[in-house]
């Protein structure tokens, strides 16, 4: 008896040891499956294009401490692997390297010169939350040049914001801006948009940085927008179908834009202005994400800008232009564009409605104070007659607009359909409902709003293809309380449904089968 | 293999014959169902505003470790219970008795799993919601479950009665989803699947650790012939 049991011990044994070695061997195999629609866990093309062009290794010192807490493990396992993937991606060109700072007295010090400090993240033990202070960091290296990511914790787009850090590193190709839109009419006969006219002041400083391109939109011309990295563009109601198309399938490919749209054709010269006439664009706008009101926003808490022009006939000073100030909650503080800027005036601006289409997250990042108010139709421009406000109330003058859009306009037949994109990368826009942003620079500010809106734009465009975790977030649809209620009611019943079934499947089974309950 | 479906014919008959199993399989649905539309935690969809079941799959795994061992520990109590035990070794062999008392503790297990399914299914109406990860999380669940099956039924043949089994299996439970060793917790392997992101890895491991149960169990229904 005791030698079969221990024959049986022995085989058995044998058999757990194997079965925890095959186990084990398991865990060195890389196959994987990103069930994710968007293949967010997923290394996309742009990083792997971008980890094969490396001439040089990259290193990527992950450095952390050596037993993290275990609410930070998962996160920390995710990253390993997504970095490991970079790896992968870039043969030998990327050494991906773990360290323990605290181990290595050298390496802390040496970080400690940098300036890098521990993260702090609370941590339980014993019942009791407390503040740890521990290595959670990212080191990239290039050649001379290196980017730190010195607490983990606040990497909340893994992918995109790494993949943005080594194309900061690698990156020294001249970054492109167009600027495009009809070069528009005014009453006096001359244009305003012209490289020569009213744009120069933007193109002077925009140039600084980047290489910058006017594409003036003229009828019967194609759009061609090849070998522009982001754009500013205006005059939307005016560009033909062709043009619309075009414009639309670069903007699905995913590059990103500032859309100037004003509600209110107008002409500053001759104080003349009127309601634009809703066309096809507006819908086109709608499925974007927004629309666009026929007024014109007033408000009186804003400093006087004068607004005058150096031609005859002189338009007087208008005192009424909304100026967004980041102390007042104007200008949207989590934007990268606002970044440091304090206040910005927007001339002749309407306000912006969210339409919110399924898959689109929208944020306001420019918005009246509360004591503005509307003028409506028919507007008045001189400030001596102004009517005054019949209701105060705050407007979004700017949004910011992200997500992956199906194509609105229909491809025209005489262009390729190989080409057509029928649903988009995902795209940033961001709106704004003056046409004047360019060309009435009237404030430093303004001039710093277009050099920051184009760092953000190029910066996204180069890392266009990641899906990005806010893009993920799908939002519910609205939904009234009584629905609500209804769906938290029809919760307890789903979990009761089941069982029921079950029980009341197997009462007849068991009456049809007489089958003796007690067996 | 007769004796093994004889043997999970008759564990899924009593599973569905005591009262018991459609108490624990209601509160099993209900509770996921209170975490995403009633409690007011960041779990639920309401405050997130998100079609996402991240807050589901964050609690799944603790209501496992309860359901489970419930689940569990009648397959061999009930046996010691009746005095039934030694009849049983005496009518098949050692592997037939474990794989069945599994199997059919298991698709139990499933049925239990499957009364959830009205959630996505309610959080669909919601929005858009992407089945993928929701995909990933059943079936993370459902080798999550085997585990902690395989565990429990394995503690289940020292324990003398059903009340020290369901302690004895929450307590080996817990251990394994507070370890230390990202690469032993099966909580921190659950996750991935949660995501929606399927690492073979976390396949074999969840397959092998349930292997490895399994033969423990055989081992010690061996030593007890």
């Amino acid at each position: 008896m005791i030698i079969r049991h221990r024959s049986i011990m022995l085989r058995n044994l044998f058999g757990l040891l194997a079965l925890a070695g095959l186990a084990a061997a398991t865990q060195w195999i890389p196959l994987r499956w990103d069930l994710t629609e968007e293949g967010r866990h997923t290394l996309s093309d742009t990083s792997r294009k971008m980890v094969a062009r490396l001439e040089d290794v990259l290193t990527i010192e992950v450095l952390v401490s050596e037993a993290p807490p275990a609410h930070l493990r998962p996160h920390l396992q995710r990253l390993t692997t997504l970095l490991q993937q970079y790896s992968q991606a870039g043969g030998g060109k990327v050494d991906l390297v773990v360290r323990h700072p605290a181990n290595e007295q050298d390496l802390e010090q040496e970080l400690e010169k940098r300036g890098l400090k521990r993260a702090r993240v609370n941590q339980v033990r014993d019942d009791r939350l407390e503040m740890v202070e521990l290595w959670y960091a990212l080191r990239l290296r290039y050649g001379e040049h290196e980017e730190v990511f010195a607490d983990l914790t606040q990497l909340r787009e893994p992918e995109y914001q790494l993949t943005a850090a080594m194309l900061r590193l690698t990156w020294d190709g001249p970054i492109t801006i167009g600027l495009v839109g009809p070069p528009l009419s005014y009453g006096n006969g001359g244009y305003a948009y012209t490289e020569d006219g009213n744009l120069k002041t933007v193109i002077q400083s925009l140039s600084e940085t980047y290489a910058v391109k006017v594409i003036p939109v003229m009828p019967g011309e194609p759009l061609v927008l090849d070998g522009l990295d982001a754009v500013f563009v205006w005059g939307l109601d005016r560009f033909e179908p062709v043009q619309h198309y075009q414009f639309e399938q670069w903007l699905l490919a995913g590059h990103p834009a500032t859309l100037l749209v004003g509600g209110v054709a107008l002409d500053p010269v001759y104080a003349v202005a009127e309601s634009r006439a809703v066309t096809d664009v507006d819908s086109w706008f709608d499925h974007l994400g927004f629309r666009v009101e026929r007024a014109l926003v007033a408000d009186q808490s804003s400093a006087r800008v004068r607004y005058t022009e150096s031609k005859p006939p002189v338009l007087k000073a208008y005192p009424l232009f909304p100026e967004l100030k980041a102390a007042g909650g104007g200008l949207g503080q989590e934007e990268r564009a606002h970044h440091q800027i304090n206040s910005l005036v927007v001339p002749w601006c309407s306000p912006l409605t969210q339409t919110h289409p399924a898959g689109v997250t929208t944020n306001i990042i420019g918005q009246s104070s509360e004591q503005a108010w509307l003028q409506k139709e028919t507007y008045q421009l001189d400030p001596a007659k102004l009517p005054g406000p019949t209701q105060f109330d705050q407007y979004a003058i700017g949004l910011k607009l992200g997500g992956r859009y199906n194509a609105y306009f229909p491809r025209p037949e005489h262009l390729p359909a190989e080409n057509h994109l029928a649903r988009g990368e995902h795209t940033t826009l961001r709106v704004w409902s003056s046409e004047f942003l360019l060309t009435s620079i009237r404030k430093a500010g303004t001039l710093v709003w277009v050099n920051q809106t184009a760092d953000a734009m190029t910066r996204q465009s180069l890392t266009v293809g990641i899906p990005r975790r806010d893009n993920a977030a799908r939002p519910l649809k609205a939904l009234t309380e009584s629905e609500r209620k209804r769906t938290r009611l029809l919760s307890l019943l789903a979990a009761l449904l089941l069982p029921a079934l079950i029980g009341t499947a197997h009462l007849c089974y068991r009456r049809l089968r007489s089958v003796d309950p007690y067996l | 293999m007769i004796a093994t479906l004889a043997v999970a014919q008759k564990e899924i008959r009593h599973g569905l014959n005591a009262l018991f199993f459609y108490l624990i399989a209601v509160v099993f649905a209900a509770a996921p169902a209170f975490s995403l539309f009633w409690n007011p935690a960041p779990t639920n969809v309401f405050i997130s505003n998100h079609t996402s079941l991240v807050g589901f799959f964050q609690v799944l795994p603790l209501f496992l470790t309860v359901f489970v061992p419930a689940l569990a520990m009648r397959a061999y109590g009930e046996e010691h219970h009746a005095g039934s035990f030694e009849l049983l070794l005496t009518q098949a062999g050692d592997w037939p008795i474990v794989l069945g008392k599994f199997l059919g503790s298991f698709i139990i297990l499933l049925v239990g799993l499957a009364a959830t399914f009205g959630l996505p299914l309610l959080v669909a109406q919601l929005g858009d919601l992407d089945w993928g990860p929701v995909f990933g999380g059943y079936l993370g669940a459902v080798l999550f479950g085997a585990v902690c099956l395989a565990v429990c039924l394995s503690a289940g043949v020292f324990c003398p009665n059903q009340t020290s089994s369901f302690v004895v299996s929450l307590c080996l439970l817990g251990t394994l989803m507070v370890l230390p060793v990202p690469a032993l917790n099966i909580q921190t392997r659950f996750q991935n699947f949660a995501e929606g992101l399927v690492l073979f890895p976390d396949l074999g491991f969840f397959i092998g650790l349930t292997a490895c149960f399994l033969t423990i169990n055989r081992i010690a229904i061996g030593l007890r012939r």
